[in-house]
């Protein structure tokens, strides 16, 4: 059973959740090859172990205990199924540098670094739309900037 | 021989003399007879002619008491249609009035020419006119009185088509204030729509302004604001 600090590992490693489609999708392939003949399984693992060796180091997980490897992916797809992701909506594409940023800042209070789902429109001008645990807050420049003029309209009109 | 006693001649002329004048007051009973028959039939003739004459005289004057109706009807119609401020239901309204005022005058003005038929026909069987003469002074007091009615009864028309047109003014000027009105609630939302246009603008070239100023960097930096800043963590419950 992978403990749940390990699972917070992967996080650092997958912060979109299109990362971590990206790794369900390799996991799902790893699986195949647990069940072909040589040499293809040893490829299809060999490729896995090439991509994440170093994260499942640092969970602590042998890759070449193949017995044990089935259980672990499912644990892992069980797990990732469940993940409660912040949704985010950003006007630029966010960098990984950037995500870290926000995942070291969010760590101490959700208790874990948070995986995000990032959608990007530029309608928002600037500043993040936050959709998270069914909270809701847009703290974008559009909104921003509408309530700034609105709440100003009269002062901005007489000015006109 | 014989011969007659004096007194006898005396007699005999006498007789005679009677015979005569008797015969002389027949004659001029039978002359007077045949001449007050003539007189009467010429009378009566001359009497026909005139009442004809008057008939048509009136009729006339009916005929051109019902042209001048229709003028100012023609005239009333067209100083409505000619109302821009007018609508439709007012015009028609206006179109309807006219023609009821028109309707009532024009019955008006045929009672009194029917009127004026009827003591002519009553002057004549009242046998107050014998003579052309007679008749001619009847007759001249008749038309005299007709384009007397005729003529206040113009200046009715024309009074009542100067009030026509004096209220379709009215109206049309009330309209006129209406426009104003309309016009003026117009420039209002339309002053109102233009403020809220450049208010737009305004506003879209502000959101543009910082969509095409602001970097990457200071993209992520103003993100990294808001998520150290305790009051969003709270909001969001973290």
């Amino acid at each position: 059973m992978i403990e749940m600090s390990k699972f917070y590992e992967m996080h650092r490693y997958f912060k979109t959740i299109e990362n971590t489609k990206t790794f369900l999708s390799d996991i799902t392939k790893a699986e195949t090859g647990l069940f072909k003949q040589a040499p293809e399984e040893s490829r299809l693992l060999n490729d896995f172990d090439h991509k994440y060796s170093k994260l499942f180091l640092n969970m602590d997980i042998d890759l070449s205990k193949k017995d044990k490897l089935t259980r672990y992916f499912s644990e892992i797809k069980e797990y990732f199924a469940s993940l409660n992701c912040m949704h985010l909506t950003l006007a630029f594409s966010p960098s990984d540098r950037f995500l870290d940023t926000l995942q070291t800042i969010l760590t101490s209070s959700v208790g874990f670094p948070p995986v995000f789902d990032v959608s990007v429109d530029p309608i928002a001008i600037g500043g993040v739309i936050i959709d998270y645990n069914g909270k809701y807050l847009d703290l974008s420049l559009n909104k921003l900037l509408d309530r700034y003029f609105m709440e100003h309209k009269n002062a901005i009109l007489s000015g006109l | 021989m014989y011969t007659l006693p004096g007194n006898a001649y005396i007699f005999a002329i006498f007789i005679l003399f009677q015979g005569f004048l008797v015969l002389l007051v027949l004659f001029l009973f039978i002359d007077k007879f045949f001449s007050t028959r003539k007189h009467r039939l010429e009378a009566d003739l001359v009497k026909q002619d005139a009442f004809k004459q008057a008939l048509k005289e009136l009729g006339a004057a009916k005929t051109k008491a019902q042209q001048i109706i229709k003028d100012a009807q023609i005239s009333a119609a067209d100083i409505i249609s000619k109302s821009e401020y007018i609508s439709a239901s007012t015009q028609k309204n206006l179109d309807d009035g006219i023609n009821n005022l028109v309707k009532r005058q024009e019955l008006e003005i045929i009672k009194i020419i029917d009127s004026f038929n009827a003591e002519l026909k009553s002057e004549f069987d009242k046998e107050r006119i014998t003579t052309l003469s007679g008749f001619k002074t009847i007759f001249q007091e008749v038309k005299d009185a007709s384009i007397k009615q005729l003529s206040s009864f113009n200046d009715i028309l024309t009074n009542s088509s100067l009030d026509a047109e004096g209220s379709l003014k009215a109206q049309a000027s009330e309209h006129l204030e209406e426009m104003r009105l309309r016009l003026k609630v117009y420039e209002e939302a339309k002053t109102k729509e233009i403020q809220d246009k450049l208010f737009s603008v305004l506003l879209a070239v502000n959101k543009n302004f910082f969509s095409q100023t602001m970097t990457i960097d200071d993209h992520e930096d103003l993100v990294i604001k808001l998520f150290r800043d305790a009051a969003l963590k709270e909001t969001l419950g973290l």
